[in-house]
C-alpha cells in the first residue's frame, strides 16, 4: 500500500488492517493521521463558534431621551391648550340674588358685566407645502448580479 | 429567520473567507429567498445551503484572486516541536480552505464544519454520495498537509 492510498483511506475513515500495517512502518502517515484527527476536532469546534463582527445588523433604537423629551413637550402643550379653553367662572353668570348681601350686589353692579366668552373654533393653520404631492420615490439598487435589481418604493 | 441568517452568513464566510463578501453573498441569498418564497415548502435550510453555495461560488469566480495576509495571519516559522493551540489550528484551517478546489472547500464546509451528513451534502451539491466522500477525503489530506507545513 502506498502512502497516498493510506492517506485517502484514513481521511475517509476507512482504515482497515492493511492501513494499520502501513501505519506501523510509516511515521509520516502516522503524523498525518494525528493531524487529521486534530483538524477534525478544530473544524467541529468551528460549527457553533461566533464569528467576531459577523452578526446580522440590527437597527439601533433612536436615542431614548429624544422620545422622552418629545413626549414631555407634547404633554405640556396639551395641558396649556386645555387650560386656555377652560371656561372662567364669573360671578355675574351665576347670580344668587336671593342670598347675596346688598353691599356685594352693589359692588358687582359697579363693575361692568363681562361679556360672555365666545369660543370660536379656529381654523387649522394650513401649512404651505414646499412641494406639491409627488409620486412615490423610487430607489433603484444595483447588486453584484447584473440580472438582479432591487427597487424600493418610498411613499 | 435569525438562525437561518446566522447560518447563511457563517457558511458564506467559511466559503469566501472575507466578511464583506460574506455579507454581500448573504444579502443575495435572502433576496433570492424572498423571490422564491412561494416555491419553498417546509424548512428552507437545504434550499438556503444550496443557494448560499451557488452564490459563493459565483462570488469566487468573479473575485480577482488575491491572497490577503494580514499581520496576524503571517506564517510562523516552521517548528515541528511546537504544538498548535486550537485557535491557531482553526486559523490555519480557515486559511487552508483557500487552497482547496471549489468543490472540496464546499464539501468541507458543509460536511465537517456545518455537520451535514454525506447524503445531505450530496443533495445540496447535486452530486453522488461517492463524489462527496472522494472530495472530503482529498480535502482532509490537503488540509492536514497544509497545517503540517505551517507549523
Amino acid at each position: 500500500m502506498t502512502c497516498e492510498e493510506a492517506e485517502l483511506l484514513l481521511a475517509g475513515g476507512h482504515a482497515d488492517a492493511s492501513v494499520e500495517d502501513h501505519l506501523r512502518f510509516c511515521a509520516n502517515c502516522r503524523a498525518l493521521e494525528e493531524e487529521m484527527a486534530a483538524n477534525a476536532l478544530a473544524l467541529h469546534s468551528l460549527r457553533g463558534a461566533e464569528l467576531p463582527g459577523l452578526k446580522i445588523r440590527k437597527r439601533q433604537p433612536a436615542r431614548p431621551w429624544i422620545a422622552a423629551a418629545a413626549a414631555a413637550a407634547l404633554l405640556v402643550l396639551i395641558a396649556h391648550q386645555a387650560s386656555e379653553r377652560r371656561p372662567v367662572v364669573v360671578a355675574s353668570l351665576h347670580p344668587r340674588t336671593e342670598t347675596t348681601p346688598a353691599s356685594v350686589t352693589e359692588t358687582v353692579k359697579a363693575f361692568p358685566k363681562p361679556a360672555p366668552k365666545i369660543y370660536v373654533r379656529r381654523k387649522p393653520k394650513s401649512v404651505p407645502r414646499s412641494t406639491p404631492p409627488a409620486e412615490p420615490l423610487l430607489v433603484k439598487m444595483l447588486t453584484s448580479d447584473p440580472d438582479v435589481v432591487v427597487y424600493w418604493v418610498v411613499d | 429567520m435569525g438562525a437561518h441568517g446566522s447560518m447563511v452568513l457563517r457558511t458564506a464566510y467559511r466559503l469566501l473567507g472575507r466578511l464583506e463578501d460574506a455579507q454581500d453573498a448573504a444579502q443575495e441569498v435572502f433576496l433570492r429567498l424572498f423571490r422564491s418564497l412561494d416555491r419553498i415548502d417546509g424548512d428552507p435550510k437545504a434550499w438556503l445551503y444550496r443557494v448560499t453555495v451557488n452564490v459563493c461560488n459565483d462570488h469566487h469566480r468573479k473575485r480577482i484572486p488575491a491572497i490577503e495576509l494580514d499581520e496576524h495571519r503571517a506564517d510562523p516559522a516552521p517548528n515541528p516541536e511546537r504544538a498548535l493551540t486550537l485557535a491557531e489550528r482553526r486559523r490555519l484551517l480557515m486559511d487552508g480552505l483557500a487552497i482547496l478546489s471549489e468543490r472540496e472547500r464546499t464539501t468541507v464546509v458543509l460536511r465537517d464544519i456545518e455537520g451535514l451528513s454525506t447524503a445531505e451534502t450530496a443533495a445540496i451539491l447535486g452530486v453522488e454520495e461517492g463524489t462527496v466522500r472522494s472530495h472530503i477525503s482529498t480535502a482532509r489530506v490537503k488540509l492536514a498537509k497544509y497545517v503540517r507545513s505551517r507549523q
